[in-house]
């Protein structure tokens, strides 16, 4: 990985950072566990997007781990993994069949994922599996946000494409 | 793959889950049973119908404590000495549709319907 790539990629990290900080700050959009914006996922989605799989992986890596240290503990930091690690591979997955413009459907399925895999997480947890009841609401309040999110990224995407190129300075491997 | 196509799916797929709540919620509006789990299992259930007047309780657990208000027909927690106290925000709850849950005390209430799980039904105490 050349220098101006890693460069890159530790300033995306620190946007995705900043952005998990920022949000976790806000007051919950409804009073049920789980339900959030997901705001960084618009820099995993970028990232994901704009420079590969690689990239996007360490973005995802370090938000979680020093999201936990500055806006979490242990506990966040198991439910930020499950979620985390669930989004990541399905949308590295679905970015394979699905074109640019449809970049706002991948966002929905990572979302979907990452809430599928923070749920599966707080089943094992707490070792019941009524919470399960949650999916439903957890699963629309995913593709809301996910659109969103994912539209915002497209939007970032579109209108950074050949600053990002320069940036890379041609070495892009996609 | 097409847009047109996503959104389809997108909205057969809220559909879905949206019917699923709403049949819950239907299901677990009669005879409803209050079941508290403490870490996977239950240590409480109440006849939330047969109530005629308020109870409140602790669950105290490795030193953390909630508290829980139930009354005719519907639950809530009242206190919990977390520090998110998501589940003290999601206020009442009168059907199974969406649970109670504290992931850091590992607590959960849930309503269904039907008859109770454990000998002992706690209604009045």
């Amino acid at each position: 990985m050349s220098v101006k790539r890693l460069t890159v990629t530790a300033m995306l990290a620190a946007a995705a950072l900043i952005i998990f900080i920022i949000e976790a700050q806000l007051p919950p959009l409804a009073p049920i566990p789980g339900i959030k914006l997901g705001l960084a996922n618009v820099v995993t989605l970028y990232t994901m997007a704009a420079l590969g799989r690689r990239e996007a992986l360490m973005v995802t890596i370090l938000r979680i781990i020093l999201g936990s240290v500055f806006a979490g503990g242990m506990m966040s930091l198991a439910y930020s993994a499950a979620g985390g690690a669930l989004c990541y591979i399905v949308m590295a997955i679905s970015l394979k069949f699905l074109k640019e413009r449809m970049l706002w459907c991948v966002s929905v399925i990572g979302a979907i994922g990452h809430n599928i895999g923070q749920l599966a997480a707080a089943v094992l947890i707490t070792g019941t599996v009524q919470i399960l009841w949650y999916a439903p609401i957890l699963i629309i309040s995913a593709i809301i946000t996910g659109i969103f999110t994912g539209a915002a990224a497209q939007q970032v995407l579109k209108r950074t494409k050949n600053v990002i190129g320069r940036l890379l300075n041609g070495d892009r491997q996609h | 793959m097409n847009s047109k196509k996503a959104v389809l799916v997108l909205a057969a797929i809220v559909l879905a889950c949206a019917a699923l709540m709403l049949i819950r919620g239907a299901m677990t509006s009669e005879n409803k049973i209050a079941a508290v789990y403490l870490d996977g299992k239950v240590i409480r259930e109440i006849e939330l119908d047969k109530l005629t007047e308020p109870i409140e309780f602790d669950i105290t657990e490795n030193g953390n404590t909630n508290r829980v208000r139930a009354e005719r027909g519907r639950i809530r927690m009242i206190s919990a000495d977390c520090p998110d106290k998501v589940c003290v925000n999601q206020g009442w709850i009168d059907n199974g549709a969406v649970p109670i849950v504290c992931l850091p005390h590992k607590i959960t209430i849930e309503i269904k319907g039907g008859s109770p799980e454990l000998d002992a039904v706690a209604g009045g105490v």
